[in-house]
């Protein structure tokens, strides 16, 4: 397996996973947002917020990268089109992806998304390769509008990718799910673990066991060395267990390495999954968050970790997921719960 | 050329953080206004590290030389060197108390 030619190595980005709006028009089971409605930035702060990624990213000497989501992000769709303009003007910015549930995207917005300079693809979610499996989840009618809405994306030339949250409902769809994408013209597929918070908390009898979770990503690796005409992504916690020796597989968690979550009124998170506040972007600046959160030197040292996660000999490439810990224990820096070693 | 006189303090300059990684035996100084960041030697960290509080400069060379035990003189001049770098990156500043 290699990398695509737009992936950049993920030691190189600096990603900033950016919520505009928690407001969505959709009511997923397995979302982390609460239900609360959040506070919302007018376009001109927002627009200070992207210079300050702009201005971080290259004191840090990292390529910028942002994924600009919600909530759905097309309920602003106006803010998101002078976001993606904005990011297209900066020099530091590699790319940005969308990160939408597709339910308003029609042919004209595949048209004018092709003419956004760094936008590098859209994601949409599908929870599955049956209607049912996926509407179960996401609500009556969702398979239908996500897949119309990849259509119009493609028809434009814009680069989809998909992703799932696992669940035991849905782990045995993933090699339908990838032949579906294939037909549509998606490029990659992206696969989470369900993490038990927020509307999710309703679906934590769906959890995988460390026993599944290890079964269905020796069967994803597999199919992944297969070279499917839909690239799997496999950079992420857990995956390095199964293919140790190989650098495509697994990843360190992101959370106080190389990514921040900036949330619709400015606070900041570690990760989206990790809902802590650990400043506010207008307030504190990037800087006093990145270099003085005591959170995020926690994270980094991984001393810090607890259980097995402490002693694995794979620390240099696996250090568990710290929102699944934060949510099975209470306790972020303790071992991964489905971690299988 | 170091001139400080004995009626000026020194201390970290306004948002400046410096930190210790145990994991690597690092140590690193953080500008958390401009965004600065530096690698810093075990020396360097211990004048940032003890400069956390307001220290006249003859207070400091006296605990350097004592806690580091090297011969005065290059002590010294050392510890001026890292206080001139200091100062210049606005990791310290004087104050007059």
């Amino acid at each position: 397996m290699r990398k695509g030619p737009m992936e950049p190595d993920v030691y190189e980005e600096f990603y900033f996973q950016w919520h505009i709006t928690e407001r969505c028009n959709r009511s997923c089971k397995h979302c982390y947002q609460n239900g609360h409605p959040a506070r919302e930035l007018d376009l001109k702060s927002l627009l200070n917020i992207a210079a300050k990624m702009n201005e971080a990213s290259a004191m840090w000497g990292r390529m910028g990268t942002v994924s600009l989501t919600g909530g759905e992000p097309y309920i602003r769709k106006a803010e998101l089109y002078e976001l993606a303009a904005c990011l297209d003007r900066f020099d530091h910015i590699g790319y940005y992806d969308i990160l939408t549930n597709g339910s308003l995207i029609d042919e004209r917005e595949g048209a004018d998304l092709a003419g956004l300079g760094k936008l590098r693809r859209v994601q949409v979610s599908l929870e599955g390769a049956k209607r049912e499996t996926n509407d179960d989840v996401r609500g009556p009618g969702s398979f239908d509008s996500t897949v119309a809405a990849i259509r119009h994306l493609r028809a434009s030339g814009i680069e989809v990718s998909v992703m799932m949250t696992l669940t035991r409902k849905n782990m045995n769809e993933v090699p339908g799910l990838v032949e579906l994408l294939a037909r549509e013209g998606v490029s990659a597929l992206a696969l989470e673990r369900l993490i038990p918070e927020g509307n999710g908390l309703s679906m934590a009898d769906q959890v995988l066991r460390s026993d599944e979770i290890k079964c269905l990503y020796e069967d994803v690796y597999a199919l992944a060395s297969d070279n499917p005409p839909v690239r799997l992504l496999l950079y992420r916690p857990l995956f390095a267990l199964i293919a140790p020796d190989d650098p495509t597989v697994g990843a360190l968690c992101s959370a106080g390495n190389n990514a921040l979550t900036i949330m619709p009124d400015g606070t900041v998170y570690p990760c989206r999954r990790l809902p802590i506040p650990i400043g506010n972007v207008l307030e504190d600046g990037f800087y006093k968050i990145w270099y003085g959160s005591e959170l995020l030197w926690e994270l980094r040292d991984p001393k810090n970790l607890r259980g097995k996660c402490r002693d694995c000999d794979l620390l240099s490439n696996c250090r568990g997921c710290r929102a699944a810990a934060y949510f099975h224990s209470g306790d972020y820096m303790a071992e991964d719960p489905q971690c299988w070693k | 050329m170091l001139e400080i006189g004995p009626e000026v303090m020194l201390c970290l300059a306004e948002g400046v953080i410096i930190r210790s990684l145990s994991e690597t035996d690092q140590y690193y100084a953080f500008n958390t206004i401009t965004g600065d960041h530096f690698s810093l030697n075990d020396t360097a960290f211990w004048v940032l590290d003890t400069l956390g509080k307001p220290t006249g400069l003859a207070e400091l060379e006296l605990a350097y030389v004592e806690t580091f035990g090297v011969n005065r003189t290059m002590g010294v001049k050392h510890l001026r060197e890292v206080i001139a770098l200091s100062l210049e990156n606005a990791l310290i500043k004087e104050v007059t108390l």
